[in-house]
């Protein structure tokens, strides 16, 4: 990676639609690992399935085939507003974290189901969730400061039995497993990123302070696991080697410190997108070259709350305050 | 402080280009008697050549101590390595001081050092003190007569006037003193030079905007260390490289030798810094070489072997600039230190070296150097190869070619790539018959692990100029061969159709679509595993397998795991949390479910007969007690809501009195609950806090409010400490109303009914 001198590459123009609204707040959205499908959770404690082969059929069509629906389910379940999503990586389940301090688990294979047909009760606000990618085990971040590790077929919640010398005790605001399972990073309030051994449950790389005393809002693996990106209310993004826990770059100019701001790789890894707040932009960076390419006004009322983007298409999700789900795409 | 420099001491040995070892040298150095300082600079200086700031020290401790002979020694080592302003600075310092009682000669010698620096140093942006401190010197000149007055304002302006074209922090100020100059020399005369002077003056205060901006991204403290690929390292490199660019396009539009000036200026700092770095010595070099002096860049190419000797890449870059203004014995003195190098890199500079003595000085010279260079025994194939090319192809003698080849089968039977060389040669002859008796002869000596491309070759060959027998008999043979050494051999016996593929395809034609390709190859893939187990992991896998009917987390994870390597947890290694997520706890959860009439249950999980049996378990009077737990939000139960409840509860109140007092006050939150904790005891206020379905009276709008502040919790609500309140709260929850109904419901719904009775 540092081998790549040069200039920066351009990032694609994307058009970008209105696909859906809540009826509160759009708070989260994931694609499922391959691609095809899409939730957003909500405050108003729904979640919205769309499919992405639909999305982009409606924004190709406009009205000549007559409206296409890209929701193709509805889930009701919460009691309080959803806070993450994930797909599990092989079946047809979606789980979501919600403030209720639940996890809930969908089968959107079943036309009918609107409510969850599994529910893990935690002890509290479940702030983010992933699945391994087994399946066979999810994680949960939650407002205590451990991970909770939950064996999805006995329900059993599992932590780490060394966390006397982590000296933490800050709510978790994102956890993500890495490709393999091999490793988990967690991003917290008090600013610090940690990798964890997916084997021990060990937190083998404390990245404290990694955005000062700011909370660190977002924090996820490259494909090769050897690098973790970061995103906190300092308004920085931050690349870290997981080998060394070195900072290897810092992508600045985007000024994030209200929201639960995310910082995503695209599909291929080269470019790296984020939202600048105050200008209610998504700000995108060139991965190697730290560099901005481009800056795009995210056409939302008010700064977007989460963007996602497609681990396979060049697309990418945004949703927020103004209550709706923009869909975008590469311009062929 | 001893110890410390200790350290940098022991690290210095392992990893001279440590910096942060050197800074701790540097310290060091700096409170030590300079007689014990100055091998310490010598050393550190050895390695960072090009690190003004320990120059700088170096030459001031001698300074401080008035050893003018040694510090004059010094400058001379350093001044023209290093471009860096404040090292300079130093030196005019020192010449000031030296010359200071010297009278006119004293004043002449400094001035001449101004002259000196400035043409090194004058295009610095940081240059503009020094500037006006020559002007201000020139200014101090005295004078006697009429004449030399109206010399040495003669020369303060030709100074000015180059002052004010050098794009520095200063020239703004320098612009109003030159203005100030001029109208106190003649108010007459100032005004056309000063309209001739202001639209050049203008242009340098707008390149020295530009390239501020340029230099301000370059860190000057740093030391030259060999790249290592740190995002640091490389920012810095991509500054220099930009600001190179910069003044390489002639910003100011001054004339060609100026930029040249300025450009040069700027590579030789770059190179302070960039002093390990091939491609800028090369870029230097070459720019040098392209804006018309020669001599230059093969100074610059002696000093970039001097900084980098082991760099091969540059002396073949030397070697061709020399050679290309025909200056042949440079060039091959580079040869010769070339071929003095290790073995590993000897062939390739045997080769380049053949080739440069056949250019230059003839077929014999290069005929001789071969004949000496295959006596070593480290010399490979490679050569042979090249010089019998070089004799075929320049020379048009096949004859040598094929005696040289033939030559080296001799040593080199075992190489097929020498071998396939050989062929290609041989083909080009077209002596088809010699092909084949070679080939043979390698088959038969070669293992056939190593002999793949060789049959290939053959066949190929084969395709060429042999009939079809020939043909399809020689890719019988190589089947066969190959056969023994693939495990799965037995069906790479057969020909198949992929086989008439590759013998009827040319060149990019192809008989077949790309499609149909795909699909042999898959074909032949597929035959291949035939005999194998069927391996799950070959089936294609992902999201399309959808495992209908039967709910999927169980059975879909187990029959496609991904194929990439997956690692799993071990729970072995870790603590269970929360007793609640044990088995018997989950009764309130159940009830809380029941109550709300969600459908929050179950299905099908194998936690039922567990439950089931937990209910067995637990005595009537602790079950009592469970279901009289009110309702609570939030991590932790509002004590004195939990006891007047329990006060006023039914239960029998033998048992009770224990796990009341022992719970509630003293049961942890369970957001602080220690991870040890037995499931015993603590399941009370776990189980009330899963009550969900309480939050339902929120209204919509009170969430918007709140969305934001993730800290408001459920539990900053106040309960209600009202008695009668509570009582009808539980009411409505119908808790209190019927316990064994309850618990019998809860029983059921986890079986997956929807009987609510207590409703």
């Amino acid at each position: 990676m540092q081998d790549v001198k040069g200039s920066s590459k351009s990032f694609p123009k994307h058009e970008t639609r209105h696909v859906s609204e809540h009826k509160n707040v759009a708070r989260c959205a994931r694609f499922s690992l391959d691609g095809r499908f899409v939730a957003t959770g909500s405050s108003d404690m729904s979640i919205k399935l769309f499919e992405v082969s639909k999305i982009k059929q409606m924004m190709l069509a406009d009205a000549r085939d007559g409206p296409v629906r890209p929701v193709i389910r509805t889930f009701y379940d919460h009691s309080q507003p959803i806070n993450d999503l994930d797909f599990h990586p092989q079946g047809t389940i979606l789980i979501s974290g919600a403030k209720d301090h639940t996890i809930k688990f969908f089968d959107f294979s079943k036309t009918a189901a609107k409510r969850a047909f599994r529910v893990i009760q935690d002890t509290h606000n479940v702030r983010s969730v992933s699945f391994h990618p087994s399946g066979d085990y999810l994680l949960a971040g939650t407002d205590h400061y451990i991970p909770h590790l939950y064996d999805v077929n006995t329900f059993q919640c599992y932590l780490s039995a060394h966390v006397q010398e982590l000296n933490a005790n800050a709510a978790i605001n994102q956890v993500r497993y890495s490709s393999t399972g091999s490793m988990y990073v967690t991003a917290s309030k008090d600013g610090s990123v940690r990798v964890w051994d997916g084997v021990t449950a060990q937190c083998v790389r404390p990245i404290i302070g990694a955005h000062g005393s700011m909370e660190a809002t977002s924090a996820s693996f490259t494909k090769d696991q050897r690098f973790v990106l970061s995103c906190g209310k300092d308004s920085t993004v931050k690349l870290w080697e997981v080998g060394t826990g070195r900072l290897i770059k810092q992508y600045l100019g985007a000024v994030h410190t209200q929201l639960r701001c995310q910082a995503i790789f695209n599909e291929t890894e080269e470019f790296i997108l984020s939202i600048d707040e105050p200008n209610n932009e998504v700000v995108i960076w060139d991965a190697l070259t730290a560099e901005k390419v481009a800056k795009w006004p995210s056409n939302h009322i008010g700064a977007p709350r989460w963007v996602e983007h497609s681990p396979f298409d060049a697309a990418f999700i945004t949703c927020g305050n103004d209550r709706s789900v923009r869909f975008w795409k590469e311009i062929p | 402080m001893a110890e410390e420099s200790k350290k940098g001491a022991d690290v210095a040995i392992t990893d001279i280009y440590n910096v942060e070892a050197a800074e701790i040298l540097a310290n060091e150095a700096q409170h030590l008697p300079i007689l014990e300082a100055a091998p310490i600079y010598e050393k550190l200086l050895s390695t960072f050549p090009t690190a003004a700031k320990y120059w700088k020290q170096y030459v001031e401790a001698y300074m401080n101590v008035n050893n003018d002979e040694t510090t004059k020694q010094i400058f001379s080592r350093c001044l023209l390595n290093c471009l860096h302003i404040f090292l300079w600075l130093c030196y005019i310092r020192f010449i000031k001081k030296v010359n200071e009682k010297k009278g006119a000669e004293g004043l002449e010698e400094t001035k001449k050092a101004f002259d000196f620096m400035l043409s090194y140093v004058g295009s610095d942006i940081a240059s503009g003190p020094v500037w006006m401190e020559y002007i201000t010197f020139l200014k101090s000149m005295p004078v006697t007569t009429a004449q030399e007055e109206s010399h040495r304002m003669t020369s303060v302006r030709k100074v000015y006037q180059k002052a004010i074209i050098t794009p520095t922090h200063h020239v703004e100020q320098l612009w109003k003193d030159y203005e100030n100059f001029e109208n106190s020399v003649s108010r007459a005369l100032a005004k056309g030079l000063l309209s001739e002077y202001h639209p050049k003056f203008n242009s340098a205060k707008a390149v020295y905007k530009e390239r501020k901006k340029y230099i301000d991204e370059i860190d000057w403290n740093m030391l030259a260390v060999p790249p290592t690929g740190t995002c640091k390292e490389e920012q810095q490199c991509m500054a220099w490289k930009r600001l190179l660019a910069f003044e390489k396009g002639n910003p100011q539009r001054i004339d060609a030798a100026s930029a040249n000036k300025r450009v040069t200026f700027t590579f030789e700092q770059s190179l302070m810094y960039l002093y390990h770095y091939p491609d800028v010595w090369y870029d230097y070099a070459t720019w040098h070489a392209k804006s018309g002096s020669v001599d230059s860049s093969v100074k610059v190419f002696q000093r970039a072997l001097k900084a980098l000797p082991d760099s091969e890449l540059l002396k073949y870059a030397y070697t061709e600039l020399e050679e290309s203004r025909g200056a042949i014995q440079p060039a091959k003195k580079i040869y010769e230190s070339l071929l003095a190098n290790d073995a590993s890199t000897m062939s390739l500079a045997h080769i380049q070296f053949i080739r440069f003595l056949r250019r230059t000085e003839g077929i014999e010279a290069a005929r001789k150097y071969f004949l000496d260079a295959q006596k070593s025994p480290t010399c490979t194939y490679h050569v042979f190869v090249a010089y019998a090319m070089m004799a075929f192809c320049l020379d048009k003698d096949s004859k040598v070619a094929h005696s040289v080849f033939e030559a080296g089968l001799k040593r080199f039977m075992h190489e097929p790539r020498y071998i396939l060389e050989y062929a290609d040669f041989l083909c080009r002859l077209n002596d088809d018959r010699n092909v084949r008796a070679l080939f043979e002869r390698a088959l038969s000596s070669l293992p056939p692990e190593n002999s793949v491309e060789i049959w290939k070759r053959f066949s190929q060959f084969e395709q060429t100029y042999g009939d079809l027998a020939s043909m399809l008999k020689v890719e019988q043979r190589k089947k066969e061969a190959l056969s023994r050494t693939a495990e799965d051999g037995s069906s790479e016996l057969e020909s198949t159709l992929y086989d008439v593929v590759s013998r009827y395809s040319f060149m990019d034609l192809w008989p077949c679509s790309s499609k149909d390709l795909d699909h042999l190859a898959r074909q032949e893939c597929l035959a291949k595993n035939i005999n194998k187990k069927v391996d799950k992991s070959s089936l294609p896998n992902g999201a399309n397998i959808v495992e209908k009917g039967s709910f999927g987390l169980i059975t879909t994870s187990k029959v496609g795991p991904p194929s990439t390597k997956l690692v799993y947890p071990d729970i072995s290694q870790m603590v269970v949390y929360d007793p609640r997520q044990a088995q018997g706890l989950e009764i309130p959860a159940v009830l809380s479910s029941a109550t709300s009439t969600s459908s929050v249950a179950l299905v099908g999980s194998g936690n039922t007969k567990a439950v089931d049996e937990i209910l067995k378990v637990v005595s009537p009077a602790l079950m009592a007690f469970i279901t009289h737990l009110p309702a609570v939000e939030g991590p932790s139960p509002d004590v004195d809501m939990v006891l007047s409840i329990l006060l006023q509860s039914t239960t029998p109140i033998g048992q009770l009195g224990k796990p009341t007092t022992q719970q509630i006050p003293a049961g942890p939150a369970p957001s602080t609950s220690d991870l040890s904790g037995s499931s015993k005891t603590r399941f009370n206020p776990n189980g009330s806090s899963r009550l969900p379905r309480e939050g339902h009276s929120w209204k919509r709008k009170d969430l918007d409010r709140k969305e934001d502040d993730e800290s408001i919790s459920v539990q900053s609500r106040p309960l209600p400490r009202d008695v009668f309140r509570l009582r009808q709260l539980q009411r409505s929850r119908g808790v209190s109303s019927s316990q064994t109904g309850s618990v019998v419901s809860g029983g059921s719904a986890f079986s997956g009914e929807q009987s609510v009775s207590a409703d």
